[in-house]
C-alpha cells in the first residue's frame, strides 16, 4: 500500500467511531478533550510516539512470543510512561504553553482513543515509516472527527427533537451516521489510493 | 453554545453508554456480544474488588496507575481466555477486545468500578456489570436478527463469520451489521428504552 493509502485509511478509518467508543476516558476526568492548540498538539505528539513504541512492542516483542492477548496491559505501562516522561520534558520548558502542554501530556497517559490510534496503525502499517504516517493521520483524523462531532452535538441541543431523542441517542445516531459517511467515502476513494482492504 | 457542550460529560447514563460503545461497534451477532460484553463486565468486576485494595498498596501518585493497571490486567486475562477457547473468534475481535476492556476506564471515571476505594458499595458494581452484560447481549442479538433475521442458527450451522465481516452476509439489513451500524442500533435502542421508561411513568 502507498504512503497516500495509508494516509488515507488512517484518516478515514475508524475515526469516527472512536470519538465516542473510546476517546473520553481522559475527557470524563478533566475539560474535554483539548481544543486548544496546546491541548491538540499535546494529542498529536502522544499519539505519535505512542503508536510507534506500541508497534514495535507489539511487532518484534508480543506478536513473535504469542502474547498478542497482553496488549492492553503492555500498552497502559508504555503509555503511562510515554506520558510521564513528554509531561516531564514539557514542564522543564518556561511558559504558559509549555505548562499548558504538560498538563494535556499527563491527562493523556491512559487515553483509549491513544490506544484506538495505536492498535489501527500498528494494523495497517507495514514498516516503520508508514506507523508515523499512519499514527499521525489517525490522529488528526480524530482530532477533525472529534471536531465535527461535537459542532454537531452542540447543534443537537438547539434541534426539537422527539423527547425519545434526546441526549444520549441523538449523539450516537448522528455518531454512526457520520462514520457511515466515512466508511463511504473510504469505499469509493480508498481503490484510488491502493489502499483496498 | 460552549454551554452545552459539556453537558453529555455529566450525564452518568451517557458516560456508561459510552462504555459500552467498543462492545456496540465490535458485536454483530450474539456469539461475539458474549466475548465483548464479558470482556467489559469481567474488567469491572475485577476493578470493583481488586482496584481498591491495589490502590491502597501505592503512594497517590501512583493510585490513578494502579487502578489502569488492575483493569488492563483483568482485559487481558479475558483476551488470553478467549483466545484459548475461541482462536477465530480472538483473530476477528483483537481489536476490539482489546479496546472494550481498556475502555472501562471510562466507566471507572463515571465512578461505576474500581475509583472508588469504598467496597459497601460493591454488590451495587456487579448489579451494575450484569446489567452491562444482559444490555450488550441484547445489542448483539438486535443486530443479528436485524442483518439476518435469525438467532444463532446461521453461524451455528453453515459458517463463523459474522455478516459485518468481509464474507459474511448479511440479507436483511446490511446498516445493521456495519461498525457503523451499531452505534445506530444502540441510539435507537436507547430512544427506545427512554419511551418506554415514559410511557410506563405516564401508565403504571
Amino acid at each position: 500500500m502507498s504512503m497516500v493509502g495509508v494516509a488515507f485509511m488512517s484518516v478515514f478509518g475508524l475515526n469516527a467511531l472512536l470519538r465516542y467508543g473510546a476517546g473520553t476516558c481522559s475527557g470524563c476526568r478533566g475539560p474535554s478533550l483539548p481544543r486548544d492548540l496546546a491541548g491538540s498538539l499535546a494529542f498529536l505528539v502522544s499519539a505519535i510516539v505512542t503508536a510507534i513504541l506500541h508497534g514495535l512492542l507489539s511487532r518484534f516483542a508480543l506478536r513473535p512470543l504469542g502474547l498478542g492477548a497482553l496488549d492492553p496491559f503492555a500498552f497502559m505501562l508504555l503509555s503511562f510512561a510515554t506520558g510521564s516522561a513528554l509531561a516531564f520534558g514539557a514542564s522543564r520548558l518556561n511558559g504558559a504553553f509549555a505548562e499548558r502542554m504538560s498538563k494535556s501530556f499527563e491527562r493523556l497517559s491512559a487515553s483509549c482513543a491513544i490506544y484506538g490510534i495505536a492498535l489501527a496503525a500498528s494494523g495497517i502499517a507495514r514498516n516503520g515509516s508508514s506507523l508515523i504516517v499512519a499514527s499521525f493521520s489517525g490522529a488528526l483524523g480524530y482530532l477533525a472527527a472529534s471536531a465535527i462531532l461535537d459542532a454537531i452535538r452542540e447543534r443537537l441541543e438547539l434541534e426539537r427533537l422527539p423527547q425519545a431523542f434526546k441526549g444520549a441517542p441523538a449523539y450516537f445516531i448522528s455518531a454512526g451516521l457520520l462514520a457511515l459517511a466515512f466508511h463511504g467515502l473510504e469505499a469509493m476513494l480508498g481503490p484510488w489510493f491502493g489502499s483496498a482492504r | 453554545m460552549n454551554r452545552t457542550a459539556n453537558r453529555p460529560r455529566r450525564d452518568p447514563a451517557f458516560l456508561s453508554a459510552l462504555g459500552l460503545a467498543p462492545v456496540a461497534i465490535g458485536s454483530v451477532c450474539l456469539s461475539d456480544a458474549v466475548a465483548l460484553g464479558g470482556s467489559v463486565a469481567f474488567a469491572m468486576l475485577v476493578a470493583a474488588t481488586v482496584a481498591p485494595f491495589a490502590r491502597r498498596l501505592v503512594e497517590k501518585p501512583f493510585q490513578r496507575l494502579a487502578t489502569a493497571l488492575v483493569v488492563a490486567m483483568a482485559a487481558s486475562i479475558w483476551s488470553l481466555g478467549v483466545r484459548a477457547l475461541a482462536p477465530g473468534m480472538w483473530d476477528r475481535l483483537n481489536f476490539w477486545l482489546s479496546l472494550a476492556g481498556a475502555n472501562c476506564l471510562v466507566l471507572a471515571a463515571a465512578g461505576v468500578s474500581g475509583d472508588d476505594e469504598d467496597l459497601s458499595r460493591l454488590p451495587g458494581r456487579l448489579v451494575t456489570a450484569l446489567l452491562f452484560f444482559l444490555s450488550a447481549l441484547a445489542l448483539g442479538a438486535a443486530r443479528e436478527l436485524l442483518s439476518t433475521g435469525s438467532l444463532l442458527a446461521p453461524f451455528a450451522a453453515a459458517r463463523e463469520i459474522p455478516p459485518g465481516v468481509e464474507g459474511g452476509t448479511a440479507s436483511l439489513l446490511r446498516l445493521a451489521a456495519l461498525p457503523s451500524g451499531g452505534f445506530i442500533v444502540l441510539g435507537a435502542g436507547m430512544a427506545l428504552a427512554k419511551e418506554l421508561k415514559r410511557r410506563l411513568r405516564r401508565n403504571p
